[in-house]
């Protein structure tokens, strides 16, 4: 009884955790769907690809590639370098899974995006990550979006445009939110700064995935090199 | 539904778990020095901002300008007041532009 107290709890604090990103996924899953139908997409494909990549930034760039003929090998290989990120979050991730059992880890990275992991991450800072917390964030996050996308599939046109709205821009806004949550991270500022500049840069010269990669390990770069004088920073205080 | 577009989908899917389990069986049971541990601590703030960096700053004007204000607004307010205040400013932008 006390142990399936705490689940509900705990699961209930995940839920209250991933609210705000739910209702910010509803109008990019509808923007996705409406531009995936008008690709050529079916809505049984769209829920397909949602249930099974659940991973909008990588969906978003697919669609830009989804044509007749389909280019099967550009499309899967675009797909694992935008995801390619998904290394290093499960890598940081995983250190805060010691209370999950093989199984629970199995099928909770199958549900790892960057709003679950950034809401997890920050979690661990104050309390244990428990399996419940993580199922209360990933499950509603994940019906979300898969049904948000088949809606913008069956009745997108309906939106018009998007960018009257504003939104086109509820993904930056949404990610930027979540990256100033992580501004107690050690050299915080230097770390986003390098990631910025080299996104954009690579951005200008090479095609779609590569400004993730790059931008993503040069943030990682420079907190490795900055990571002495930040760890003698905290002992003085 | 198209058989090759299912097996696209099917691809993807794969392809993307692989990446999701990967870095935690590549980095499990391993012990880190302080600059690797530095290292993953700041994987947060670094991909989240090379995913959306030219989003924000390599589109136009507006994007920026609006970018800069739900940083700001980010600092003061919680997430989903944050989205809402970059919604608005992007609309506002663009009117003003």
């Amino acid at each position: 009884m006390r142990e399936g107290q705490i689940f509900w709890r705990e699961a209930r604090h995940g839920m209250m955790a991933i609210f705000p990103i739910c209702v910010a996924a509803i109008p990019i899953g509808l923007v996705w769907g409406a531009l995936a139908v008008e690709r050529g997409l079916s809505k049984y494909e769209i829920g397909l690809m949602s249930a099974t990549v659940f991973a909008g930034a990588s969906q978003f760039v697919v669609i830009g590639l989804w044509a007749s003929p389909l280019p099967v090998i550009a499309i899967i290989f675009a797909t694992f370098m935008i995801n390619l990120r998904h290394i290093m979050m499960s890598a940081s991730l995983g250190r805060n899974m010691q209370n999950f059992t093989a199984a629970q880890r199995l099928v909770a990275f199958y549900g790892l995006t960057d709003e679950v992991w950034a809401l997890s991450e920050a979690r661990a800072l104050k309390a244990p990550l428990t399996s419940a917390y993580y199922a209360g964030m990933a499950i509603p996050l994940f019906l979300c979006w898969v049904s948000s996308t088949i809606a913008g599939g069956a009745f997108g046109q309906l939106l018009g445009q998007p960018e009257a709205y504003g939104l086109d821009f509820v993904f930056s806004a949404m990610f930027i939110g979540l990256i100033v949550g992580f501004r107690s991270v050690p050299a915080w500022l230097p770390v986003v700064a390098a990631s910025a500049v080299i996104s954009v840069l690579t951005y200008q010269v090479l095609p779609a995935p590569w400004f993730v990669i790059a931008g993503g390990l040069a943030g990682v770069c420079v907190a490795a090199l900055m990571a002495p004088r930040a760890t003698s920073e905290t002992a003085e205080l | 539904m198209d058989p090759l577009s299912v097996f696209t989908i099917v691809g993807m899917g794969i392809v993307t778990y692989i990446t999701r389990i990967g870095g935690d069986l590549l980095m499990r049971n391993r012990t880190l020095g302080p600059r690797m541990t530095a290292a993953l601590n700041a994987v947060p703030p670094a991909v989240l901002t090379a995913v959306i960096a030219p989003s924000v700053l390599s589109v136009g004007p507006a994007e920026a300008i609006a970018g800069v204000v739900t940083l700001i607004a980010a600092f003061r307010l919680p997430l989903l007041a944050t989205i809402m205040v970059g919604v608005a400013s992007i609309v506002l932008v663009r009117s003003l532009l």
